[in-house]
């Protein structure tokens, strides 16, 4: 029905890129080849916490092939990170290292052979220092201090109070209180970092890089290498799979431009995947306490939480993660008070920034988790004290997130209905068991006065547009629904509207691709852009047809009066008006902020945050062995409410996506090191990610709502579908088997020796 | 300087020969030598099926074969399955029905793909599943993976009838 009001929004139209990737014509950045092109290598560091007492570069240097070497010092030292008060982090490091596999010098040479060689002959005198490898190890009170540029371990803290949490549990006729705790997992995109770097003859830098929001990875690299934001220009080509793993700069990034200053020559760098799995960024581990005091039905009165994320050696987006584990606490259930208090650590294992979901993903699993112990306890049914505690339309949470509109009760119906959850109560085979689980994501959030999105839509000559947006495609079809918007607005065919490259040269300030922010901030930028190019439209074509411009409409590739469609005028002529007759080129303007919701107190952890709250009910079942405690996922269900579908199959595949993905953190991954804080499995032989038979047969069920601040009612979709499929495998596992693992990954053996311990009388 | 040996090697149905390295792997001739960078690379050790093309028709790593041990063989790269601008059913279905993400996953999945329908025309999920199961994806959670080759096998044996 609500389908049918448009005629390309919420069609299954081509994707933009789907033929340039399908061919093999896609160019991602190691595909890039430029004209006397040099090669980088980078060379890590095997100790994870060490002074760098000295580095010798000179016989690297006279190998004969070798155009340039560079240490940190060749950068200017000064440190940058996400928020003013955490900048501490530099290009490469200058007086010593944080973790194993830090860059701590790069090679430019004429082929990859000669650069790898090179790496061979730099002799780096290290002195160790004593490694701090966990939380616990960080907040020893003599515990050697990680980052240089700070003089705690302690990198950030989120703590507040909303509602009346003692009350709140004095209201509670029960109360349980649990520890749960989550891994380091990799990111896991499949393509490894990689760029190109050029300098022209005026100076100027251009960066190719694989990045995910180009903006802040600009910014960041101009500040520390003291260079004004006019120097450099970021190209992004196709990006291959980002996740939240690929926003700030690196030293892959730094040094290819540093060795193409210095050698004038265009210089590459990819990486192996190995290296990307030791050295770059991960998911914080976790260890949280959650109490929490229900009603006998059920109902939560209040909710106590510790946290502490174990982040490595830089804050990066680490102060974002400890704040929304706490303010995503507040979802999707209804929690009439909460207290909360967290802190982001830092320790010498990889730097963290997030993975898909962000540290959502992991406040949702520990959250759920303990409602269905609760609900076990008190033996009320999984789905309704779900059902229960559901957070509904025009709530507003304790700490004061507007949730205008919610789907999630119907969410949960349909999960339970398709995977028949009734049915399973009644019988079902031994081994068997289905776990459930809810989640919420902001649909972008507002995090700092410059958060903001911007369009440019160039309408050409010949009646076609050309978009530019400041945000990035990396698979998540931005690109597409981006033009089915414009084609909307202006009622012209969806292949009339062409997506442009992403170049900061031409691209205006766009934030970034994360928090499942840009169908809704960019949506809606698009959406401005189009209706100012309306407007400029409507003004020619009102005086052709003698009509009011507000009584205009765009369809069909028409401009005609609302009640008279004879009275039109072809899009074309009204375009060819302009540039042939009047002289007056067409573009459209649109940017696009959330500037009615309150910027966030830190201090406080006040502020509604976002709009746009997207919801999910997931259902999965699947078959534990008790003799080998192996995990089979048998198949997936979730109930998403994502607004209004843009493009369906690319939102189902988002929700696939997200899901399949956190099968991995459930089941299967995690980063190990030894107590020197050396990574042990950096390869992909053995960290396992999940593969064609390891995730389930997936089921996605939209359920259609209408957001009023969203782009045609859209939400966003891509990271709330990644955030209830740990609780929800966790759930399943002991309804399977009666055991309950509160420590990610959950791993056969883990399940075996829980088994024995239940056969053993506890 | 190593000495180069000579290899004839068929790509995409064109023949070359030439003078290469001995320890250059086959994913590194066809990127860097024949400009094929459809074929992708990441791990380069065999464990994600980025780089998978068809060497006689079945499918291998490319980055774990060295390209002499291709001599004489007739490959098949992602570039090599279109004729002209009509696509093969595998690239429709993965393009329609949201196979493709990101799309570095997806010249490998596709040939994997390939060689299986070349093999097995009427496949059942759980055998699509299984010959991806080198192909790592982090995008899609490989159901609209498994849902494209199904369609894309109906979509050629139609084409037969
Ligand atoms: S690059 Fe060959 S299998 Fe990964
Ligand atoms: S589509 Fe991105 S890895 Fe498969």
């Amino acid at each position: 029905m609500e389908n049918e009001r448009y005629q390309v929004v919420g069609k299954p139209v081509e994707r933009t890129d789907g033929r340039v990737k399908a061919t093999g014509k896609a160019r991602y950045a190691a595909d890039l080849v430029a004209p006397g092109m040099l090669y980088g290598k980078i060379l890590r560091s095997p100790y994870a916490h060490a002074k760098i007492l000295n580095i010798d570069t000179e016989k690297a240097k006279r190998l004969p092939g070798v155009m340039a070497v560079i240490t940190g010092k060749d950068f200017p030292g000064i440190p940058f990170g996400t928020r003013p008060d955490t900048r501490d982090q530099l290009p490469m490091p200058i007086t010593k290292v944080h973790h194993f596999g830090e860059g701590v010098a790069a090679v430019a040479a004429i082929d990859e052979e000669i650069a790898e060689e090179a790496l061979d002959l730099i002799s780096v005198e290290y002195e160790e220092l004593p490694v701090v490898l966990t939380a616990e190890d960080a907040l020893k009170p003599d515990a050697p201090l990680v980052n240089e540029f700070s003089k705690s371990n302690i990198a950030y803290t989120s703590d507040f109070v909303f509602g009346d949490p003692e009350a709140g549990f004095k209201e509670a006729d029960y109360i349980r209180e649990e520890r749960f705790s989550s891994q380091r997992v990799a990111v896991g995109f499949i393509e490894p970092h990689a760029c190109l770097a050029e300098v022209d003859a005026s100076g100027r830098i251009l960066l190719q890089g694989s990045k995910q929001s180009p903006y802040p990875t600009w910014r960041h690299m101009c500040r520390a290498l003291d260079i004004p934001l006019s120097k450099m220009r970021l190209v992004t080509p196709f990006v291959g799979g980002a996740f939240s793993g690929k926003h700030d700069p690196f030293d892959v990034d730094f040094a290819a431009v540093k060795l193409a200053q210095i050698t004038g020559r265009p210089v590459k760098i990819v990486l192996n995947y190995d290296e990307v799995l030791a050295a770059y960024r991960q998911r914080n581990a976790m260890d949280a306490t959650l109490k929490m005091g229900v009603k006998r039905d059920g109902r939560i009165t209040a909710l106590k939480a510790e946290c502490i994320l174990e982040g490595g050696p830089i804050a990066g987006i680490g102060p974002f993660n400890i704040y929304f584990f706490g303010a995503w606490l507040n979802l999707p259930y209804k929690v009439p008070a909460i207290e909360y208090h967290g802190k982001l650590v830092y320790s010498n294992r990889a730097p963290c920034g997030t993975v898909r979901g962000q540290e959502i993903v992991l406040a949702q699993y520990a959250v759920d988790s303990l409602l269905a112990i609760i609900a076990e306890d008190l033996g009320i049914d999984q789905v309704e004290i779900r059902a229960i505690n559901a957070v509904t339309s025009n709530w507003k949470t304790a700490n004061g997130i507007v949730v205008d509109v919610s789907g999630l009760p119907e969410c949960i119906e349909r999960a339970a209905e398709i995977i028949g959850w009734k049915e399973s109560r009644k019988s079902r085979p031994k081994g068997r068991g289905i776990g459930f689980s809810c989640a919420s994501h902001p649909s972008g959030v507002r995090l700092g006065g410059h958060f903001g999105s911007s369009v440019l839509l160039k309408l050409q000559e010949d009646g076609k547009v050309i978009i530019t947006h400041g945000g990035t495609e990396i698979g998540q079809g931005c690109n597409t629904i981006f033009c089915q918007m414009a084609a909307e607005i202006l009622g012209i065919p969806f292949e009339d509207v062409i997506q442009g490259p992403s170049d900061s040269d031409t691209a205006i300030l766009d934030s970034g691709m994360f928090s499942d922010r840009c169908t809704y901030w960019d949506g809606n930028a698009t959406i401005a852009a189009a209706n100012d190019l309306k407007r400029q439209l409507a003004d020619i074509a009102s005086k052709k047809l003698k009509a009011n411009p507000d009584e205009l409409l765009f369809k069909d590739s028409k401009i005609y009066v609302k009640d008279n469609p004879e009275r039109a005028i072809a899009f074309i002529d009204a375009v060819r008006t302009a540039y042939y007759e009047l002289g007056t080129p067409l573009y459209g303007r649109g940017y696009w902020a959330a500037t009615d919701i309150d910027l966030l107190n830190w201090k406080t952890g006040r502020g509604n945050l976002a709009h746009g709250t997207d919801f999910i009910a997931t259902a999965i079942e699947m078959e534990v062995d008790e003799e080998t405690g192996v995990v089979r996922l048998l198949k997936g269900v979730s109930g998403d409410d994502a607004g209004q579908p843009i493009h369906p199959v690319m939102l189902e595949g988002q929700v696939n996506g997200g899901s399949a993905h956190m099968t991995g953190h459930a089941l299967l991954e995690e980063s190990l090191y030894d107590d020197k804080g050396r990574m042990l499995n950096y390869s992909w032989r053995d960290y396992k990610q999940p593969t064609a038979l390891d995730t389930p047969e997936y089921i996605v069920e939209h359920i259609h709502t209408h957001d009023p601040y969203g782009p045609f009612g859209a939400k966003g979709a891509g990271e709330a579908s990644s955030c209830s499929t740990l609780a929800a495998i966790a759930n399943g596992i002991y309804d399977a088997v009666g055991v309950r693992i509160k420590d990610l990954p959950i791993t056969p053996e883990k399940i075996l020796a829980e088994i024995k311990k239940k056969k053993e009388g506890k | 300087m190593t000495n180069l040996v000579p290899l004839n090697i068929t790509v995409n149905g064109i023949e070359y020969r030439l003078y290469i390295e001995p320890n250059i792997t086959l994913v590194d001739l066809l990127r860097e030598k024949l400009g094929l960078t459809g074929t992708k690379k990441s791990c380069n050790e065999g464990e994600c099926g980025a780089c998978t093309v068809l060497m006689e028709g079945r499918p291998v790593a490319s980055c774990m074969v060295l390209a002499i041990d291709a001599d004489n063989k007739k490959i098949i790269t992602i570039e090599g399955l279109a004729e002209g601008e009509k696509l093969h059913p595998l690239q429709e279905a993965f393009i329609k029905y949201g196979g493709i993400q990101c799309g570095f996953c997806t010249p490998g999945m596709i040939l994997s793909a390939k060689a299986l329908l070349d093999e097995n025309p009427d496949p059942t999920p759980y055998e699509v599943r299984r010959a991806i199961s080198g192909n790592l994806c982090r995008c899609t959670g490989y159901q609209q993976i498994v849902d494209s080759v199904l369609k894309a096998a109906d979509m050629i044996k139609g084409n037969q009838v």
